[in-house]
């Protein structure tokens, strides 16, 4: 990906939309080979995984580059290591639910340290708010880091529906 | 997972922009100003996962002092000479256009002739000079001045005062209101036609027009204020950098509580700071320098008292209160020779800066481009945003029930294909070859591709569906039905790989690439 970084930013969209396509395709195979029959699992949880897949696969392609990517990758990431906490069979029930308190707790400190923070509305408008909180990792960037963000966020995003859009009117047809 | 290895990978690259984004602010008066957005975002987006602003901003206002006296060497020596001075702040304007923070409108004028008109400030009638090279210099740079000509008037009026005797000036003047001083402030000013001169300044919107100099030199003495009387006490044009920078923090301090929308408090703030700020007027260029550092550096504490106190002047009480919004951690650097502009430099970068970002974000989001006005673009965004989010979610949820039978083996296929296709004059290549390939079609199909947004991916996808079909039929044949475009394509890739040898990039796979690139470059190459 480093390559990716230095290229100019023409190349990026077509670049972007392959990369995305290739690791997003990738990820639904892991998990159509999952769970074996897809008729098991859920819905909703299907569509649930293929919606995280889809936002690592992008996240994964602008890699480190980007705060928003960032923030979207250490997301599933620790949502990913809780789960496998919680799920450790070796983890007696005590052990689990503590831990478990623990990272909610901490989670929600922190939510609710950096929401008094970006929720005053004499700092923030509304729409700066709710844009903050729509992008990944836009609590704790000043205002002119979350335009940027916002800008690159909003190109890797239409990015990736057209993309998706791509592949199901191509599932669709065929 | 590969998240985590990015993750760690993106530990040492924000330690690595970090240190580099610290060599790239002392480039800052040389770039051009696509690189000091660049620049900038370098530097608030490395700081940002650091979290070492002071850290950045102390790093950078070093570096950074060592080059403003390379841009403003001159300036110093004409300091004595307003008009001169003024005229080489426009040249300067031409010249350094890039500066530092970007200033682009030509309102070098206003912060760069800041403290010498305060250093002449000393010597009485020397404030025609500056009114009328000021007037002068207005409409060239300052179009943004609805009251130039009561500008001119009221300069011309309080030049005939003695420069010792501002604080007596400003006495008979007694009844300043509080909203008077702040200059070129749009609120109807408690109007007493003795004010006239501090509010013929203010007439104008707080944009710009609050840098130029002699309204600030008017102000710097008004110990009418009864308030500040105290603090300032018979200090005139002393150059008081402690007591000033105290009263700045306090300033700040008062602005980060009076933030919002409470006019009046904002108003007395303001005025704190602007009576502050016009202390520190009469300094050199080196205390000013020194100031502005010190001044970065408070203001890296209390940056939203420097982004208030900067649009504080009093403009319009909704782009106030949108600045207001906006306001975050900018670390600014204030050129040498701007000592007390360090907030009005901050503002008109920190508007810049948002401007050419909204600007983006016009380009970017489709059906913006009528719209103007941050919160109505605001509220476009959102709505963007909050759309394509939907519409992941709602094609995720399509492509969940997508019939699990359709393998989603597109990517093992296009890169089987690809092997296979080139299994003889690449055999050794690899992968090596296809993102050469892939990276060198992709710069000469840019202009093809880019004609359509998604032509590129179009081409993608029917090589997916050429890849569907040949799967389906048999194995055998690699794009059978469409064979003559594809064998042709496939014969340019084997051709394009021949002749750029071997350009082994480290990326990985880009199979899809090739997949997308056959048709494109059949479109690039009739």
């Amino acid at each position: 990906m480093s390559s990716a970084s230095q290229q100019p930013t023409s190349i990026n969209p077509i670049h972007l939309k392959n990369q995305f396509a290739l690791r997003f395709v990738r990820a639904l195979n892991t998990i159509k080979n999952q769970k074996g029959s897809a008729h098991d699992t859920q819905m909703h949880c299907r569509s649930r995984r293929v919606k995280i897949a889809a936002y690592t696969a992008m996240a994964s392609v602008v890699g480190s580059r980007r705060s928003w990517s960032r923030a979207v990758l250490w997301k599933i990431r620790n949502r990913s290591r809780n789960q496998d906490l919680l799920r450790n069979k070796i983890m007696t029930n005590h052990h689990r639910r503590r831990r478990h308190a623990k990272l909610c707790m901490k989670r929600r400190n922190r939510n609710s340290i950096r929401e008094d923070v970006y929720l005053n509305p004499f700092r923030y408008s509304v729409q700066e708010s709710k844009l903050r909180k729509m992008v990944p990792g836009g609590r704790n960037m000043d205002s002119w880091c979350l335009g940027d963000e916002i800008a690159d966020y909003i190109k890797c995003l239409a990015a990736q529906v057209e993309v998706m859009q791509t592949l199901v009117d191509l599932y669709t047809v065929t | 997972m590969a998240g985590e290895n990015e993750i760690e990978g993106r530990n040492r690259d924000g330690e690595q922009m970090h240190y580099s984004s610290t060599n790239l602010s002392s480039d800052w008066p040389f770039n051009g100003s696509n690189d000091l957005t660049n620049t900038s975002m370098a530097l608030v987006t490395s700081s940002n996962p650091m979290n070492n602003t002071s850290c950045s901003s102390a790093s950078m206002i070093d570096s950074f002092c060592h080059t403003p006296p390379t841009i403003w060497d001159h300036n110093p020596t004409n300091s004595q000479h307003l008009g001169a001075f003024c005229d080489v702040n426009l040249q300067n304007n031409a010249t350094t256009s890039s500066s530092a923070l970007g200033f682009r409108k030509g309102n070098h004028i206003a912060p760069s002739s800041w403290s010498p008109p305060n250093s002449a400030v000393k010597r009485g009638g020397v404030f025609l000079p500056p009114a009328a090279a000021t007037s002068t210099m207005l409409p060239h740079t300052l179009s943004q001045f609805p009251a130039d000509s009561g500008f001119i008037e009221r300069a011309a009026r309080l030049s005939s005062f003695s420069a010792g005797n501002f604080e007596d000036m400003m006495n008979p003047f007694g009844n300043v209101p509080e909203s008077s001083l702040s200059p070129y402030s749009n609120r109807p000013v408690q109007g007493q036609p003795q004010d006239g001169f501090v509010n013929g300044f203010k007439s104008t919107s707080g944009e710009g027009s609050k840098d130029t100099p002699p309204p600030v030199d008017y102000e710097t003495n008004d110990g009418s204020q009864p308030k500040h009387d105290a603090r300032q006490g018979g200090s005139g044009f002393s150059g008081n950098n402690l007591p000033g920078e105290a009263e700045y923090s306090e300033g700040g301090q008062d602005e980060t509580s009076n933030e919002g929308f409470g006019s009046k408090k904002r108003r007395r703030s303001d005025q704190d700071t602007d009576y502050n700020q016009f202390k520190r007027s009469p300094q050199t260029p080196n205390e000013a320098t020194r100031n502005n550092s010190e001044i970065q550096q408070k203001g890296d504490r209390n940056p939203n008292s420097i982004a208030n106190k900067s649009s504080g002047k009093h403009g319009k009480q909704v782009s106030q209160s949108s600045d207001g919004q906006k306001e975050e951690y900018i670390h600014v650097r204030a050129r040498r020779g701007q000592a007390t502009n360090s907030h009005s430099l901050a503002e008109r970068v920190r508007r810049e800066k948002i401007s050419e970002r909204m600007k983006f974000l016009q380009e970017l989001v489709p059906g913006c481009s009528k719209v103007t006005g941050k919160a109505v673009m605001l509220d476009e965004i959102i709505n963007y945003v909050q759309s394509l989010q939907r519409q992941v979610e709602f094609l995720s949820m399509k492509l969940a029930t997508v019939n699990p039978r359709m393998d989603f083996n597109i990517e093992g296929l296009i890169a089987k294909d690809m092997l296979e296709s080139r299994v003889g004059p690449s055999g050794t290549l690899g992968f090596g070859a296809d993102m050469a390939m892939a990276y060198a079609h992709n710069p000469s199909q840019m202009a093809s591709i880019m004609q359509g947004g998604i032509s590129g991916l179009g081409s993608s996808s029917d090589a997916v569906r050429r890849t569907i079909n040949s799967h389906l039929m048999a194995v055998g044949g690699v794009y059978k039905d469409p064979s003559s475009q594809a064998s042709s394509a496939w014969d340019d890739e084997l051709h394009n790989i021949v002749q750029m040898g071997l350009n082994p990039s480290g990326t990985p796979i880009n199979t899809q690439n090739l997949g997308s690139t056959p048709p494109s470059h059949l479109k690039a190459e009739p």
